[in-house]
């Protein structure tokens, strides 16, 4: 019975909790292990789960805590890199003229990117994403807005030569 | 740039990642064999090979090897990084005799030591004086005289340090000032602990920079032995939007 009911559980939502741990960390093949260990902890604690009012929220929730402990792993991997004076690559100083979406949310800080990437390539309540993140609704609500003003203007060289049909844009 | 492009932009991008199914049920495994469910032990004797076969049905037994050679990344956050303890410090924080063998009986004013339930951090090799963006440094600096330097470099939106003198036997209560008007200074005994407990008041923040908190005892003070002493600090600071809970405890030996 769990078993099956875990199975179904796990083709219904595999796909979007390894989609949402791709939009957080920026990274393929850790977005899909990181979805993987939140399922396997949903296995785990699969009664809780299930007797949650929305087992889905519970295990992007999940995702999420997952998705920001590996960034931190690897912000202290890399800095261990700087201390041993491994050199690493740096982007430039100047920031690129295009950015792709993936690049431009890896700038906001974790809980704007956690939130803007919920309300709007999920298009979850503000209330469901308050849930998932455990803070406030306020909270999702400033730093949504926040995180959406930052991403435009990092993504605005992406949309103006659309805009303006080509026309050389002077900035 | 309206809402209308964020959204489709992020979709886009959503859509961009398929999740390789295979991968995930053998990591699933993998980490599933790692540790065994809390729920019981039965499955724990099944075994890896039983929770690869019973839930997963595919993916090759090479494949979850390979996975198993992942982390299996736990679930809570890693331990923090602690600040190297200071160990065995030699030099003496203030003048006095090689055996600090104070009487019990010398100090009636004292109620008798109440049963200490918390822990007291911050003795010699139990340390931890640094943790994200706030540092701290406790000294003697004269007889009768402690202090705790503390270098916030954020912002502190709560803070609740205590310089613990103890023993205090033989010890008359001195005063306490606060270094901060948003600070609050309070001064007590507890058992034979003189406690000088400094707390920012209910939101208000103490901005970055340096802070000094000095504890003033009398008494007998002359060849007094400032090696059990200690000092321990909880606050919370912003970084990058996200609250950080700091944790830091020391002692008053010079650092070297």
């Amino acid at each position: 019975m769990r078993e099956q009911a875990f199975h179904a559980f796990f083709e219904a939502h595999h796909v979007t909790l390894a989609r949402l741990a791709y939009l957080l960390t920026g990274d393929t093949t850790a977005a899909d292990d990181l979805a993987a260990d939140a399922l396997t902890e949903v296995w785990r604690h699969w009664d809780r789960v299930a007797a949650a009012d929305d087992p889905a929220a519970y295990a992007k929730g999940i995702v999420a805590n997952l998705a920001r402990n590996w960034i931190r792993r690897q912000g202290r991997a890399r800095r261990g890199l700087d201390l041993l004076g491994f050199p690493r690559s740096r982007p430039a100083p100047d920031v690129p003229a295009v950015l792709d979406v993936r690049s431009a949310l890896r700038r906001l800080p974790y809980r704007r990117r956690a939130c803007v990437v919920l309300r709007y390539a999920f298009d979850l309540p503000e209330q469901e994403v308050a849930d998932i993140l455990g803070i406030s609704v306020g909270t999702v609500k400033s730093q949504t807005s926040r995180g959406a003003k930052q991403l435009a203007d990092l993504l605005e060289d992406l949309r103006l030569p659309d805009q303006l049909g080509g026309w050389e844009v002077a900035r | 740039m309206n809402d209308d492009f964020l959204r489709s932009e992020l979709r886009n991008a959503l859509s961009e990642h398929t999740p390789d199914r295979t991968a995930m049920l053998n990591r699933m495994a993998a980490n599933r064999a790692a540790t065994p469910s809390p729920r019981g032990r039965r499955l724990r004797l099944a075994g890896a090979a039983a929770a690869v076969t019973t839930v997963l049905g595919l993916g090759g037994v090479a494949q979850w090897a390979l996975a198993g050679e992942h982390e299996p990344a736990p679930p809570a956050a890693p331990p923090p990084a602690t600040a190297p303890a200071i160990t065995s410090p030699t030099p003496r924080p203030s003048k006095s005799s090689p055996t600090p063998t104070p009487s019990r009986t010398s100090s009636p004013s004292t109620s008798p030591p109440a049963a200490t339930t918390t822990e007291v951090r911050g003795h010699p090799g139990d340390t931890q004086v640094e943790k994200g963006t706030l540092w701290s440094d406790g000294s003697v600096v004269a007889d009768g005289r402690s202090r705790v330097t503390l270098k916030a470099k954020t912002a502190l939106t709560s803070l609740d340090l205590i310089l613990r003198i103890e023993p205090a036997t033989g010890l008359t209560t001195g005063k306490v000032n606060s270094p901060d008007p948003r600070v609050n200074a309070t001064l007590t005994r507890d058992g034979n602990a003189l406690l000088y407990r400094f707390t920012l008041a209910k939101g208000q923040t103490l901005p970055s920079g340096t802070y000094v908190f000095t504890a003033t005892y009398k008494g007998d003070i002359t060849d007094r032995d400032a090696a059990q002493d200690t000092y321990e600090a909880f606050a919370d600071t912003t970084v990058d939007d996200e609250n950080k809970r700091l944790h830091i405890y020391g002692n008053y030996f010079p650092t070297d």
